[in-house]
This record gives C-alpha cells, sequence and structure tokens, in this order.
C-alpha cells in the first residue's frame, strides 16, 4: 500500500520499481529479437511541419506562431495589430481554440480572413491542423499569417507548425516568475511581448525581472512591452511584424 | 494531454515496423524521453496503459529511460548535463548556455516476435 495516502497503487508500494506500463493479455512465447529503433516520436508532426514550411516559402506567406496562457491578450493584440495593419500588409489569421468560433469572429470583424480550428480533446495546435486551415484560407501571396494557438503555456512549445518565427506573450496580470515556471515554451520562442502594460500601476508585476527570468531560459530572445488597447509600444511591434 | 497524442503515434509507428518487417507480436517497447522535453512520463505510461492498442501490440510492455540534456556554458564553454531549465553551469555558475539536447522523445528500441 502507498505510504503516503494509503491508495492501492502498486507503484508507492515500499520496495517498487515504477516505469514499466503493461496491459493483462501474457506475452507471446515465440523467440524475440531486439530491434533498435531510434526514431522521433514527433516525427510525423515536423515531418508535418517542414510540408507547411514549403508551403509558407512557395506562397511567401510570414507564419507567426502567438503562444501564451488563456487570457494574456493574443485576441486583442491580433484584433489591434490588424487593425493598424489595414492598407499596409495583408494578412491571414488561423485561431485555435479548444471550442467555440468566437475569436475567427473577432478576426473578421477587421475585414481579415481567418479559420478557427476547434481542437476538440487537444491542448494545442500541430502542424497538421494548420495545414487543414491552410486548405480554407484564401490564396494570398507575400501576406503575413498569424497562428493564434490555444491558450496554454506548456503542450504548444513541443509542436512546430512550420512558423518562421515564434511570440510569447505573458500579460502584466499575471507572475513576473512565468517564464521560471514554464520555461520550455520560453526556451523555443523568438520573442516575448509583455502585454497589458497600461495595469501596471494596479499590479505587483515587475517587468525587469520577468525579462531577467526569460533571459535566463533563452539568452536571445527579444523583448518588447505593449498595451494593444493602449496603443503604447505598438509601433515597435509592427515594425518587428514588417520585418518577417 | 499531449500524452495521449505521443502514444497515439508511438502505436502508428510500432504497427509500421511489425508490418513493414513481416512480424507478428511487439513484446517490449523502450523510449528515450529529454528531461528538457513536455512530456511526463507517468503521464505517458498512463496513457498507454489506458489506451485501445492494435492487436499486435497487445501485452507490449512500456519502459522509459529518462536522458539528461546537454548544455555549453557560454562563460567558461565547459560542457555539462541537465536536468533542468535552472540548473546553473556546475563550473562558473552562469545561467547562459547552449543547448545540444535534452528536449527529445525517441523510441528506441523494441523487443518483438
Amino acid at each position: 500500500m502507498c505510504g503516503i495516502c494509503g491508495c492501492d497503487s502498486a507503484e508507492f508500494a515500499p520496495g517498487a520499481t515504477p516505469q514499466r506500463t503493461t496491459t493483462d493479455v501474457p506475452k507471446a512465447t515465440m523467440a524475440a529479437q531486439t530491434i533498435e529503433l531510434h526514431q522521433d516520436l514527433m516525427h510525423a508532426n515536423h515531418h508535418q511541419a517542414e510540408h507547411n514550411r514549403d508551403w509558407f516559402a512557395h506562397h511567401r506567406l510570414s507564419a507567426i506562431n502567438l503562444v501564451s496562457s488563456p487570457g494574456a491578450g493574443k485576441t486583442t493584440l491580433l484584433e489591434q495589430t490588424l487593425t493598424r495593419l489595414r492598407g499596409r500588409r495583408c494578412a491571414l489569421v488561423i485561431e485555435g481554440d479548444q471550442q467555440t468560433e468566437l475569436d475567427a469572429a473577432r478576426i473578421r470583424a477587421t475585414g481579415t480572413p481567418a479559420v478557427q480550428i476547434q481542437t476538440g480533446q487537444a491542448c494545442h495546435l500541430d502542424a497538421s491542423m494548420v495545414h487543414r486551415a491552410l486548405h480554407q484560407l484564401p490564396e494570398m501571396d507575400g501576406a503575413l499569417l498569424l497562428i493564434e494557438n490555444v491558450g496554454n503555456l506548456i503542450c504548444p512549445a513541443m509542436f512546430d507548425l512550420g512558423e518562421k518565427a515564434r511570440v510569447v506573450l505573458v500579460s502584466v496580470t499575471e507572475g513576473d516568475d512565468k517564464p521560471l515556471k514554464y520555461p520550455s515554451i520560453f526556451h523555443h520562442a523568438d520573442l516575448l511581448i509583455i502585454t497589458k502594460t497600461d495595469l501596471l500601476p494596479y499590479v505587483q508585476f515587475d517587468p525587469r525581472k520577468c525579462i531577467e527570468h526569460a533571459r535566463q531560459i533563452q539568452p536571445d530572445l527579444q523583448v518588447m512591452e505593449l498595451s494593444a488597447t493602449r496603443g503604447d509600444g505598438m509601433t515597435a511591434w509592427l515594425d518587428w511584424l514588417e520585418g518577417q | 494531454m499531449h500524452e495521449l497524442s505521443l502514444c497515439r503515434n508511438l502505436c502508428r509507428s510500432l504497427e509500421h515496423e511489425v508490418q513493414s518487417r513481416q512480424l507478428k507480436q511487439v513484446l517490449s517497447v523502450q523510449l528515450a524521453i529529454g528531461s528538457l522535453s513536455c512530456v511526463e512520463p507517468q503521464a505517458l505510461e498512463f496513457c498507454f496503459s489506458a489506451m485501445n492498442k492494435p492487436a499486435a501490440l497487445d501485452g507490449c510492455t512500456l519502459t522509459i529511460r529518462r536522458q539528461p540534456g546537454r548544455a555549453t556554458c557560454r562563460q567558461c564553454a565547459s560542457c555539462y548535463p541537465l536536468e533542468s531549465w535552472l540548473d546553473p553551469c556546475p563550473a562558473c555558475g552562469a545561467l547562459e548556455r547552449d543547448l545540444q539536447g535534452g528536449d527529445e522523445v525517441l523510441i528506441e528500441k523494441m523487443e518483438a516476435c
């Protein structure tokens, strides 16, 4: 019996050696052979991501993958970005959420074509979901393709979508220690955007500490601070996008 | 719960190996999971034991080997193993480094007949 909570789990029994999982069917008795494989379990996603990358290159699309926790302000940033980009650069948007078309509707209201991916039980977008969404978007060579990932700071880190750059958002209403708590997503990011800076007078968030923590994980990370609703810092962000 | 997606990939890969090598049954499989990957071994084990698997994987045992990351310090250039993102360089204490691995999720080998 488990010495911690009294459950029947064999894993926590004294002297137990975990790490092995099996179903109840008895093993076959034929002579077995050991076969070395050394295959990447993410191979299928990497392969699809490369295919997406080829598509983006062929159509001169600059694909940007935006990741953050839920509520960090990804959709608001996109709305404000698309409104300001009007007449400057064509854009397309792929929205990822577990349920609803709500975000795609907000994006379409700016006049930008958008496809909503509803992931159902999945907690991230993968390259094949993005591939299917690409077939639903109008052809627009040379456009900016903004992909808003599912709000989640863990799972999306593992899934290459074929993007050119990955942007991670942290809002000032979160903790400035987020990069230390969820390091993997920061390691895989090119740009950190600290959002909702208009709320800084009301919260305990220290942008300097957040940046310091993020650069402990990814020393080459670029950083921006902005308030999409008030417009502070938007010029630098639009210039960065222009360079992609 | 990306561990379930990974288990589906694992089953597809093993089934493909069984068919292409004209085998019947996979008895065991060993994975190597980098300590810096976003994969939780216990969640992976749970998904593998709970999911519906193809007949060729009935009774298949899953073993997971944790593999530390490897880093080169940007300050003193020493190479060191990395168990966590927050481990400093053991030689000089610096945190700035370049990673050479640790986020891999590999099917290392299988035992089959």
